[in-house]
């Protein structure tokens, strides 16, 4: 798959294992990049393309909600894709992030088959 | 909105997120407190909103260097347990702690989810009434569910 995929999450080892996913989903492991909040994430999309972002939403130093609100001040990055792979799945914060723009979720623990599934999906709307 | 989770339920739950994110097997099995005493390893994670409360989970180092293998993986002989564990135990509490809201709250709900953190597990209080024990593919591993008395707005 010809894209570039930003994994957003504080932890490295699941950060790992969605990696893992995101291969099978047919992306290539150089075209897969790695933050571990929002400022870091922020600092990759300054100097690389990312047409898909799996956001983790509880992060220290930038949180997944303030990442995806700078996110769209940007117009240089209005066409990011953004999916939310979050424990937390708040309905007040979830509606915020709609209003942004952003509707496609997915909840932990999850299938690696869903996450899997909604990448394609979500690239396929894109392409 | 559910007002308790019951240690089966909280087994439950547990048993779900270790087969989805580990694709590891666990059966419930009995709690004590001398076998709580061995799981040293200790991970909690504190939530808010319409009620509020803390989960725990204790466990042992094998059982961790089995867990960070499945996610990663990787043989547990090559898992560096300095940098693997904690964020092992870190991961499953935060994905258990998600569980439970989900369980109190359902789909809708409006609770907020602190940061899982990792303590200190001497001395340590276990309230056997609230904490369910599985064995995980030969390891035991204890989840506690402590609601609070008094709900707070959101988790500082």
């Amino acid at each position: 798959m010809n894209c570039n995929v930003l994994i957003v999450d504080d932890s490295p080892i699941l950060r790992k294992a969605i990696k893992k996913v995101v291969r099978l989903a047919g992306v290539e492991e150089d075209r897969i990049h790695e933050a571990g909040n929002g400022q870091e994430a922020l600092e990759i999309l300054e100097t690389v393309w990312i047409d898909l972002v799996l956001l983790d939403l509880n992060m220290p130093v930038m949180d997944g909600e303030q990442f995806a609100q700078e996110l769209r001040k940007r117009e240089d990055l209005a066409g990011v894709a953004v999916v939310i792979v979050s424990t937390e799945a708040n309905k007040e914060r979830l509606d915020r992030l709609k209003a942004l723009g952003i509707v496609n979720s997915l909840r932990k623990p999850f299938e690696p088959e869903d996450l899997c599934r909604l990448i394609a999906k979500t690239l396929g709307v894109k392409q | 909105m559910n007002t308790i989770i019951s240690p089966d339920r909280l087994a439950e739950l547990a048993m779900k997120a270790l087969e989805r994110t580990a694709f590891m097997m666990a059966d419930p099995a009995e709690v004590s407190s001398a076998s709580v005493a061995k799981a040293t390893r200790r991970a909690t994670i504190r939530y808010a909103g319409p009620a509020s409360g803390l989960v725990t989970i204790r466990t042992t180092d094998d059982f961790l260097r089995s867990l960070a293998s499945n996610l990663l993986g990787e043989e547990p002989d090559d898992i560096d347990l300095s940098t693997c564990g904690d964020d092992a135990i870190k991961e499953l509490t935060n994905i258990l702690g998600g569980s439970v809201i989900h369980e109190l709250g359902g789909a809708d709900n409006t609770f907020s989810l602190g940061l899982p953190q990792v303590v200190n597990a001497s001395n340590a209080q276990v309230a056997i009434d609230r904490t369910c024990a599985l064995d995980c593919e030969g390891h035991p591993l204890f989840i506690t569910w402590d609601p609070d008395a008094v709900a707070t707005k959101k988790v500082a």
